[in-house]
Parts: structure tokens; sequence; C-alpha cells
């Protein structure tokens, strides 16, 4: 019945792992032509878990946005492929990519308030997905939104089911929504900023579930958070974005022991953190000078080169490809064997 | 009555003394108040950087607006500089906010579009009647130094600037009458961390020109860490743990205070690997808080005497004090041991 159409050959990468998710070089792009992403490639695995991290303005939500096919309107896609089990999402027509959306590939936001819609119950919202995508009967609807509002750890779901969005804390909100996103076992769930608006107590509630959700059923994660600091225990790769590029892909705590990109290496050494005397005078923190470049403003050679602190007159000649540094891993940098860059000590 | 915290006697003065403060929001005919403070007395000392840390809905803000008096406590006293604020004159209240300063979360929010920089920076001094035109003008581009920025944006509108820029605006403006004391309301909550560790690093070298004194306000455990020399933890209207950085962020001893920095979000692999799992539950309504201790509702040690007994303030070691009656139990150790399962999960 959900028979989506094989629209061409299997996926190029080697088939010793079919990642669910293969995104091939997707480039974003504004209606009038100014580049937003390129060269955006990543692949996951079944079950994997991985956060994309970078500054506001590099992308990360954009490029989470077309894989759903649902960038706003003054956004399209380039070029470039999301391959879901080998089929080209980007190619799909709007019907059968809605079999997709929502039941196999999921996505929550950051701000739960105006994600769920105010004037219907959060029952409503939730039965609705699962009707959207499957042939059950409102009683049993009915159960399976309870259940799943349960799941989720949301107290009283039978109450809960009746209640409007305002009537949840900002916490239960977010847990709604996962609900919501997750009620039909989606198998890639894309998490946009989903606990950046939430307290660190509620922080690691949510990010302990979506782990747990996502081990339960090898649902796959991608998440989108601008703050290196959070999330990173629900995780085992990084992605680091910045200006519209991928600029470093790796093993997580390869990353943050030795990242490869002096921008994943500047990222880290901007975290105020509460070990290593952090409380005296001297200590301080090293920021990223400079911000990043607007779309349409691109540096000619690599993106980062006017506030990277290793920079050298190539670093300007022409744009960085990602290269290999072992491990699976990449980072687009020229210097990547000259440098040996600082992580967070352990 | 949450009982105040003792106050030990002081070499120095105190520039802000904050005495048994409540405030309670009317919430109309016949409801409760909604208790936003309930109970809080601290000292801020010449010179030391008071962290308050706390989730959403603890009080943090509206304790951040009467100690700057702009807005009035229902119970309790702020005295400032040895004057109890309450009993200033307009004329001599006036003259008080020279002393306190604040500088909010949203730099959008706190600048008027159609103002320029300069103006902007200079309006408290234009309030409080110091100088002329000229020289509140020349005060404007030296702040602009000071805060790194530099002459070229003084005559440029908010909307030119991105966000780490107006928090330096910001900071800028709250420091032109030359404050005594600052108050910091989640000033890098709303920044990317890149531009967050320029502001705060900027912080602590103003800190010293100006020898400010701060009250610095925010949920993240790790800014705290970095700008305190003294740290209060809050939750539910009231101050539960309060002592030096290192005692507090390295040996806390209320189980609120262990279990915010057990979930605080660690980069470093081997410290992520968390030893329970994280907090149950939600910040109860400050509308009918719980009685006895408040954070019984969450906490994993809660036994009968917490619900039926406020605990009082304890020096548990010299300068940490800590209202819970379990607390000594951390200083031989004891686990922060979760309970099976929480009180509200499912029936």
């Amino acid at each position: 019945m959900d028979a989506v159409k094989v629209t061409e050959a299997a996926p190029c990468q080697p088939a010793e792992r079919a990642p669910v998710l293969s995104v091939r070089g997707l480039a974003i792009a504004t209606r009038g032509g100014v580049q937003v992403t390129r060269d955006v490639s990543f692949d996951l695995q079944p079950g994997e878990r991985v956060r994309v991290v970078g500054e506001s303005g590099c992308g990360k939500t954009a490029t989470g946005l077309a894989v759903l096919g649902l960038l706003p309107s003054g956004l399209t896609v380039a070029g470039g492929e999301v391959r879901f089990h080998g089929d080209n999402l980007l190619n799909l027509p709007e019907a059968a990519l809605n079999r997709i959306r929502g039941r196999r590939v999921s996505m929550i936001f950051q701000e739960p308030m105006s994600a769920l819609d105010p004037v219907f119950t959060i029952g409503r919202q939730l039965s609705e997905t699962l009707r959207a995508h499957h042939r059950v009967g409102p009683r049993e609807a009915k159960e399976r939104c309870i259940d799943a509002l349960d799941a989720v750890g949301i107290p009283l779901p039978r109450q809960r089911y009746d209640e409007y969005p305002f009537q949840l804390s900002g916490g239960m909100r977010q847990r709604a929504m996962i609900a919501i996103a997750t009620i039909c076992q989606p198998e890639v769930l894309i998490a946009d900023e989903a606990t950046t608006a939430l307290d660190v107590t509620i922080q690691a509630q949510i990010i302990e579930l979506l782990g747990r959700l996502s081990e339960q059923h090898r649902m796959a994660l991608l998440f989108i958070s601008h703050d290196l600091g959070a999330v990173a225990s629900a995780c085992n790769r990084l992605l680091t974005m910045y200006a519209g590029e991928i600029v470093e892909d790796a093993p997580l705590d390869d990353a943050l022991l030795r990242p490869r990109h002096p921008y994943t290496a500047g990222l880290l050494a901007a975290i105020p953190r509460r070990q290593q005397g952090s409380g005296q005078a001297g200590h301080r923190l090293l920021s990223i000078a400079g911000r990043v470049p607007r779309p349409g403003a691109m540096p000619e050679g690599c993106r980062f080169a006017p506030r990277c602190v290793h920079v050298q007159p190539r670093c300007h000649e022409g744009p960085v490809s990602l290269l290999a540094t072992g491990r699976g891993a990449a980072a687009r940098c020229l210097r990547i064997d000259q440098l040996a860059l600082g992580g967070v000590a352990a | 009555m949450t009982p105040a915290l003792a106050t030990t006697p002081h070499a120095t003065a105190p520039l802000v003394r904050v005495e048994s403060l409540a405030v309670h929001f009317d919430r109309g005919r016949g409801q409760p108040p909604l208790r936003a403070v309930d109970g809080v007395s601290f000292d801020l000392l010449p010179g030391e950087t008071l962290g308050v840390i706390g989730e959403s809905g603890s009080g943090k803000s509206t304790l951040a607006r009467v100690v700057v008096l702009l807005q009035q406590p229902s119970q309790g006293r702020v005295w400032l500089a040895g004057q109890d604020s309450a009993t200033l004159a307009p004329e001599a209240l006036r003259l008080a906010r020279r002393q306190v300063q604040i500088v909010f979360q949203d730099p959008r929010a706190a600048l008027n579009p159609r103002m320029r920089v300069h103006r902007l920076i200079a309006e408290p001094l234009r309030i409080q009647r110091i100088g002329n035109a000229a020289s509140q003008r020349d005060a404007a581009v030296e702040l602009l130094e000071r805060v790194e920025l530099g002459a070229d944006f003084a005559e440029r509108y908010p909307h030119q600037l991105s966000g780490g820029q107006r928090q330096r605006v910001n900071i800028a403006r709250a420091l032109a009458v030359r404050p005594q004391v600052l108050v910091c309301d989640e000033v890098v909550a709303a920044l990317d961390l890149s531009i967050q560790a320029g502001i705060l690093n900027l912080f602590k070298d103003l800190q010293q020109q100006f020898g400010l004194t701060t009250l610095f306000i925010t949920h993240d455990l790790g800014v705290t860490a970095y700008v305190s020399s003294r740290v209060a933890v809050m939750y539910l209207g009231t101050f539960v743990e309060v002592g030096g950085r290192d005692q507090v962020i390295d040996a806390p001893l209320h189980p609120y205070t262990r279990a915010l920095l057990e979930a605080a979000p660690e980069p470093v692999p081997a410290a992520r690997r968390r030893a329970h799992a994280p907090l149950q539950g939600e910040i109860p309504s400050p509308v009918a808080p719980p009685s006895g201790c408040r954070f019984r509702t969450r906490c994993p040690l809660a036994v009968d005497r917490c619900a039926a007994e406020v605990p009082a303030w304890r020096e548990l070691r010299p300068g940490q004090h800590v209202a819970c009656h379990r607390a000594h139990e951390a200083l031989d150790g004891a686990p922060l041991a979760q309970r099976a399962a929480p009180p509200s999960a499912s029936p």
C-alpha cells in the first residue's frame, strides 16, 4: 500500500551499512539565487544520533527543513539529493512525500507553543497525525494517543488528552510535540533546537526521553542546536556547520577531545565551564572574533578564514573541500595535518 | 514563613542588603497571590559578584527588579548603601538609582529603535542631569570605547547592530552613571556561544576597571561559575543554598543544587556519563507552593519531615549556608539517590 516508487538506482555509498537517510551535495538558495548552503552531505544510520552545531545563520535549520521538503517560500533546493532508503525525497510527488513526512521522517521544533495549534486539544492533534497515516478507528486511536502521551512522560495522559496547549507547561508542551512527532514510530526524527528554550533540568529530561525513544525504536536522530554544551550526552556524532557548509564531521568524542577544524575548536573554547578554576580573575574565555558571513557575501576561499586564528595566505585562494581525517571523519580545512587544536580537557 | 538567611557580620558594610524580601503579585478577587519571591535575604558586598541561578519561575528576575527599585516589595526591605529604599523621597530615590543599574536579557527590546546609539547611552545622564549635551556625548563615545565598539557606532541605530553589539550598548548605558552595583538579568541568554564568550570576558574586564559589584542572574551554571565569586541557588521564590563559588559549584550540599549540576550540559565525554536519572517533574506553581521545603515534591531525598517543617538555614561549611533537613548527609558523601518512580508519573 505504501510502496514508494524507487526513482533512481541505489545510493552511491558502498553498502557496508545502509543509511536510513543520506544527504548528498545539498545546496539551498534563495529565490533570488543567493546560495545559503552548499555541498552538505551526511548519512544517518538506523538508530544513530547526530548533533549539528554552529552559530545562528549557518544553515542548520534550512538543512533540516529541506530534508522534509518544508523550506519556507523564500528558499529553494538548488541541487543535491536527500535519499531516504534510497529514494530521493526531493523528487517525490507531494502525495508520496506526505506518506513519509510525519510517519517515517518527523520533526520537532524549538517553540512548541507555535508548533502546536492553540485551538485544538492535544488529543485531537495527536490522533490527526496518527489517522493521517494509519487506518485506525477513533476509539483505538484515542487509546494509542494516550499511550503515546504516557510514553513521553506526561502525567495523567487521559486528562491531558482533552486539554489545550495553553494548559500545559513549556516542558509538557515539548513532550506533547515529541508524542505527535513519534506516534507513528518514525525512522528519522529531526529535532531543531528542541531543548533550547527549556530549563536545564527539563532539558535533561527531554534529552533522556529522545535518547530512549531512539534506542527503543532504532530511530535515527538529527539533533540541531547552536549550543554545543547541551545535548552532547544523547549523541554519538557531531556535524559542525559554518556559513552554509559542513566543516567537520566526526565521532562526538573525537570532535570534542581533538577537534580538527578551527571553528569547532573555537566553539569549544567559548563554552563557559565550571571546572578548571574558571572563576579566577585571570581566566578568560576564547571568543571567535567577527561574525558569520551573510549569504551572498561569502569569502572566496575558506569561509572561516576571515575569523580563523590559524589562517595562512593559501586559505584565501579557493574553496576548500571536506578532507578525510581518518576514522570516518572529515574536516574542511587545508591545515588539518599541521594543526594540533585543543578540545575540551577531560 | 521562610526563615531569613542568617547574615554574618562583615568587615565591610554591604552595598545592598536585602532583608526577608517577598514580592506577591495580586491575581484578582478571591485568588491567592502569586508568590514570586517569598522570603529572600542576602548581602551584596563591595567588589563581589553574586551569581543567582535557578529555573524559570524561581523568581530571579523579580528579585533583580526589586534590587534596582523597579519593583516594590510586598514585605521586607532593600537597603542601598545603608539607606532603606522604602523611606526615600522621590528625589532621593532618583539619586539612589545612580547606584544600581541593570542590563536585561533581550538586547533588542531594551533599546528604543528610534534613538541613535550615543543618545541611548547618554539617556541616563540626561535623566540624572549629569553634565551638558556635549559632555554627555563625549561620555557616550568614551563608553563605546570601553565596551570595545568604538566611536564609529555612535550614530548608528539599534537595527544596524548585531545581538552582541546591542548588548554592549546596553552595558555601556548601564555604566553611564557610574553605578556601584550592576544587576545583570540573563544578559547572555539570547546570544550565540561565541558572542556570549566575548560579552562575559568584557564583563570581567569592566568589573575590574569600574570596581563593580554585581548581581549576576542566569540559568546557566557554566556562566555562573565563570563570573561569580559567590553563588546563590534559587528555587520557587526562595534561596536554598548560598556559598562561595567553589563551595557551591564544586561541593554543593542542597539536593537541588546537586541535581542542577548533574543536569547541566557538559561537553566533556567523561563528565557526561550521568550517575543518576535527571531530576523528575517540574517547578510547582508559585501560587500554591508546597508546604515545608518547597523542593520536596521533586527531591530524591525527601522524607516526611520535609513536608511538615520548613528547613532552617544552616551554615554547614564556613560561608556555605543551606536550607535542607538532609544537607549534612552530603558532607559525608551520601549519594543523591533517585526514588524508584517520580510521585507524579502515570497512575
